[in-house]
């Protein structure tokens, strides 16, 4: 099953080192120009891996998505089972995920930011990224199924958020709220948490993937 | 022995229609051609059996496997070309070829390679700049080169010229060879499989409305015309009748039975012309309803 | 073996092949205890499905033209000659027969029905 994923970074190559270039480049610039204050230490690293994150997961998502919804019906046609396809769908992401992790770290220890506190950030950070796109695909996995329940229900999930939200908001407890969700970050339950919750959300996508009726794009 | 396919009650239901329940079956060292107008579920049926869908009810197998999405095996014994082309649109046919091959154990480049010149396919240009006939051909190429004990071909020569056409009904006349292979293959072009097939089924709005040998049909359905002044009588195992003054036409499925009838009727100057594949088909699918067994 | 099976012919596939291994059967051409191609090897020769070979063949068994030998394939028959030309006359009766039939309504005398078929043998340059 890995075949596949060798193939896709293989295929996806030249937009892969371009991503890691500029990454990396953005990181060293940050973590050594100083623009990085003693006191910002919370919001700046997670802010280095975020944007990064979004960057690729832009590159791949807009790029690959055209290509790749046709391509899994080329690959459910193959004699691997569905569960490894599955699995390897992600591997592709979670590869890069880890590489741009790996560059912020890096990031972080060249502006001697070292310590515990931007580990348990640098973990939650990704989780939380990683969690935010997992529920986008298990989004589009339900489009799959066709059936509107599934749909109706996330979309009262979401309302009810945005209601949360507003209300926060409305309220002046959009700082505390914002607060309450980052500060986790930097303890160790926190990334605990945020960890367990991404790969919880990555087995559900793989079981959803694996439960499709169809393969056809 | 082991059959080259199975589908036993299965059931795919769509919004528009329902699939089945299929229950048929595929001998090896035989081929199968399927016939239907356009939505009547063919590319449906051969996505069920190659595990791009998932019925509802019913379980298929292929040869001694079933078809189970995680025990993927049974894929091994097929070559699929489908109803779309999918690729890696950026890689050259070459590399795409590359790919596959890692997945199959008795994939054999040159096999690939000789397949291409004969299908006349550059294999050095991309996916995505591959003309419409050029696709096929690749899908061919990708479904044959590793030997398959079941083939499954969905319109496999649309787009093709008539000389990649002959080409590859060769190709396929040699897989037949040794016997264990077989061949489902599902077309509109009815000259593809007037001499290929062995027998024929008939699916109409989801259901196998027949299946008979192709022999069995061309030697039974005959066109008779007859001269007969009456014009009220009904005759058995006929499909169609027109009539202009005494001047009968009718399409017959047992022309024994009508022409032993007509004897009876003492209609004159009776004579029976055989009837095309194309033609036979078209009478099934028309009115298929009634046509029994024939 | 060389077989000449077309689309076109108002006959079928199945039938063009009966007749033409017959042909080449009673006329010697193909000698007694000579094997024949298996099926499959002929239908693809032919490019025609093996269906039609092996129904063929089975015509041609029950015509006693050919028998099969187990695990070793399909042979002519030893046929003496005047058995060729019995079949041959046999075959000849049941293909002309409606043909005379509808002749000799059209008017046509014995005579008439003689000197055509003179005509045709001439024709395809064999007298007598």
């Amino acid at each position: 099953m890995w075949k596949i994923l060798d193939a896709e970074i293989r295929y996806h190559r030249s937009a892969v080192i371009a991503a890691f270039a500029v990454g990396a480049l953005f990181v060293m610039f940050m973590a050594l120009s100083g623009m990085v204050k003693s006191d910002d230490s919370i919001t700046a690293t997670s802010l280095m891996s975020t944007v990064m994150g979004l960057y690729i997961y832009l590159l791949i998502h807009v790029g690959g998505h055209q290509d790749q919804e046709k391509r899994d019906r080329l690959n459910a046609a193959l004699p691997i089972s569905i569960k490894q396809l599955g699995i390897v769908r992600w591997a592709l992401l979670i590869l890069l995920q880890s590489g741009f992790a790996a560059l912020s770290l890096v990031g972080v220890i060249a502006a001697n930011k070292f310590n515990l506190e931007s580990l348990f950030q640098l973990i939650s950070s990704n989780a939380f990224l990683f969690l935010i796109v997992a529920l986008i695909a298990i989004y589009q996995e339900l489009g799959h199924f066709g059936t509107r329940a599934y749909r109706r229900i996330f979309f009262e999930l979401l309302a009810l958020f945005l209601f949360l939200i507003a209300w926060l908001i409305l309220a002046g407890h959009i700082i505390t709220f914002l607060r309450s969700i980052f500060e986790p970050y930097m303890t160790p339950q926190g990334a605990a948490i945020y960890t367990l919750l991404a790969i919880g959300l990555f087995f559900l996508n793989v079981i959803i993937f694996a439960r499709r009726r169809s393969y056809l794009s | 022995m082991t059959k080259a396919f199975e589908f036993n009650n299965v059931v795919k239901s769509y919004s528009e229609f329902t699939l089945g329940p299929l229950n048929f079956s595929l001998e090896p060292g035989t081929v199968l051609g399927y016939i239907g107008p356009n939505g009547s579920g063919k590319s449906t049926t051969m996505h069920c059996l190659v595990g791009l869908v998932k019925a509802e009810v019913g379980e298929m197998r292929v040869f001694s496997g079933a078809t189970d999405p995680n025990k993927p095996e049974w894929k091994l014994d097929i070559g699929y070309v489908g109803d779309v082309h999918v690729f890696y649109e950026g890689w050259s046919g070459e590399k795409n070829l590359r790919f596959l091959s890692q997945f199959y154990p008795d994939w054999s480049d040159q096999r690939a390679i000789e397949l291409a010149k004969r299908f006349n396919l550059p294999l050095n240009k991309k996916a995505k700049e591959l003309s419409g006939g050029n696709r096929v051909k690749l899908s061919l190429v990708a479904a044959l080169a590793h030997s398959p004990k079941l083939l499954l071909l969905d319109e496999p020569t649309s787009g093709l010229d008539p000389v990649v056409r002959a080409e590859v009904l060769d190709v396929l006349f040699e897989v037949l060879q040794d016997g264990e292979r077989a061949i489902f293959y599902s077309t509109h072009i009815l000259s593809d499989i007037s001499r290929l097939a062995d027998e024929l089924a008939f699916l109409d709005n989801g259901q196998i409305k027949l299946r008979a040998a192709k022999e069995d049909l061309i030697e039974r359905w005959r066109k008779i015309a007859f001269k007969h002044a009456g014009n009220n009588f009904k005759l058995d195992a006929t499909a169609s009748h027109k009539q202009e003054g005494a001047d009968h036409q009718v399409v017959s499925f047992d022309h024994e039975t009508t022409l032993r009838q007509l004897g009876e009727l003492g209609a004159q100057n009776v004579q029976a012309y055989r009837m095309s594949i194309d033609e036979i088909a078209v009478q099934i699918l028309k009115g298929a309803g009634h046509v029994e067994n024939s | 073996m060389l077989l000449n099976l077309t689309d076109l012919s108002s006959e079928s596939l199945q039938s063009q092949i009966v007749r033409q291994i017959r042909e080449k059967i009673l006329s010697g051409e193909l000698a007694a205890e000579t094997s024949l191609p298996s099926i499959r090897e002929l239908a693809r020769d032919q490019r025609v499905s093996v269906i039609t070979v092996q129904r063929a063949y089975e015509a041609l068994l029950r015509e006693g033209l050919i028998h099969s030998r187990r695990g070793k394939g399909f042979f002519v028959s030893e046929l003496k000659d005047n058995e060729k030309v019995k079949m041959a006359k046999e075959r000849l009766r049941d293909s002309i027969a409606p043909l005379i039939v509808s002749a000799s309504n059209e008017g046509l005398t014995k005579k008439d029905i003689i000197e055509t078929i003179d005509i045709i043998l001439k024709k395809n340059g064999r007298k007598n």
